[in-house]
């Protein structure tokens, strides 16, 4: 008896070990990861604007408008790739930290060890939901190790390849995408100074210049979401280094303390990005 | 010649735009005192340049593909091994309910039931097609 109270409290032991937090910042992580896809702007999508734009300005009207886009369309697929890359990891990482994953149903095996038709085999109740605790916990806690260790390790190989693409979607959104926007801006400006140059009545240059001002709130507002995509990026990497130099202690409190600011960021920027995206 | 930086790029296309900026405001500046040939090919001027620049922001991001593709692959390949793992304990569940029929099946052998035993070895194949 006292054997078995011993590998029972064992196994309890090792089976308490909690990735809660991990799995709260990687899930926040995944969630702003995802926010990429409510962007509504690309590198191709700006392209196709400034062709259609340069026919407006220039009063051309084609039955189809053709524009050479291909250098965009590539940037955009090297986008792709960055993005694909980090959410297919942030995915793995959440549902493997998850703890429910370790949580095995095995009512099914209790029952069939208690069923009346077993004969010499047959263990009554008590003996069935004795033997169903301990086979839980051996489980939980061979799992949950198992578990543990394979974590370590991903965050460990991933984290030097994590830090370099989460930079570049960084540097990408932060600098290339919303630099476009600046020239965008660019446009616009000199389309509507030019415009305003022409014989308007003053009615139709009020109206050009609430038209050029609506078009830049929407660009402003462009930005700001790239702007906002790009720190929840920064404040990601930056969780992802503390969970990096922290893995051998991974299931520590001092680690969920470190992590929480994180995932707090995180999730404090996901909704300043839905908030813009609402406006 | 050194190939250019996604860093270096993205510079560049800044100093484009403040170019572009620059022929645009000297158009709007000396708007009366230039002629329809001049308004226009200035007018060109600013948007080839704008062009310039934005093809470069796009050149920019193509130029990240040298730098990424071995955190890419190394990425993909971790992806991969932590699905395996989510595999893995799964199939702990998998081989729960597999025991679970097996015990049931035994249980149904020991009553000689027919119905009992074809009801196990259904529950038992169909389990164990799961994990196959």
């Amino acid at each position: 008896m006292k054997v078995i109270s011993l590998i029972t409290f064992q196994t309890i032991l090792v089976g308490c070990i909690n990735l809660q937090h991990v799995h709260d910042f990687s899930d926040s992580s995944l969630q702003a990861t995802q926010k990429f896809e409510e962007i509504p702007y690309t590198f191709l999508q700006h392209c196709i604007d400034r062709c259609e734009m340069s026919a407006i300005d220039s009063f051309k009207i084609y039955r189809e408008i053709k524009c050479s886009c291909d250098q965009y369309k590539r940037a955009d697929s090297v986008t792709q790739l960055v993005y694909r890359a980090l959410r297919g990891y942030f995915d793995g990482l959440t549902r493997l930290s998850k703890n429910q994953l370790t949580n095995y149903q095995i009512d099914r095996l209790k029952k069939a060890v208690q069923d009346e038709d077993l004969g010499v085999l047959q263990v009554n109740k008590e003996e069935a939901n004795a033997y169903a605790t301990l086979t839980d916990m051996m489980l939980r806690g061979f799992a949950d190790s198992y578990r543990q260790k394979k974590i370590k390790a991903f965050i460990s190989g991933a984290n030097a390849p994590v830090q370099v693409l989460l930079s570049k979607l960084e540097f990408i959104e932060s600098k290339n995408l919303k630099d476009l926007m600046e020239f965008k801006k660019e446009r616009l400006f000199d389309h509507y100074r030019s415009l305003l140059q022409a014989r308007l009545s003053d009615y139709e240059k009020q109206e050009a210049t609430a038209h050029y001002y609506a078009s830049l709130q929407g660009i402003t507002i462009l930005e700001k979401q790239c702007i906002t995509y790009a720190r929840s990026l920064r404040s990601i990497a930056r969780g992802h280094q503390q969970l990096y130099e922290n893995r051998n202690k991974i299931s520590s409190e001092e680690l969920r303390r470190t992590l929480t600011p994180y995932a707090n960021d995180i999730c404090d920027l996901i909704s300043e990005f839905d908030k813009l995206k609402n406006r | 010649m050194a190939q250019l930086t996604s860093q270096q790029a993205d510079d560049l296309a800044n100093q484009f735009l403040a170019l572009a900026q620059a022929i645009g405001d000297f158009r709007y500046n000396h708007w009366n005192d230039l002629s329809r040939v001049q308004h226009n090919r200035l007018a060109s001027q600013h948007w080839s340049v704008l062009n310039y620049g934005e093809d470069i922001l796009a050149l920019s991001t193509v130029l990240i593909m040298d730098d990424i593709a071995p955190s890419l692959a190394s990425i993909k390949k971790i992806s991969g091994q932590i699905k395996s793992s989510l595999g893995t304990l799964k199939d702990i569940q998998k081989g729960i309910d597999i025991s679970a029929a097996i015990v049931t099946f035994g249980a149904a052998i020991i009553s000689k039931s027919p119905i009992a035993i074809g009801e196990a070895i259904d529950d038992l194949v169909q389990r164990w097609r799961t994990l196959v």
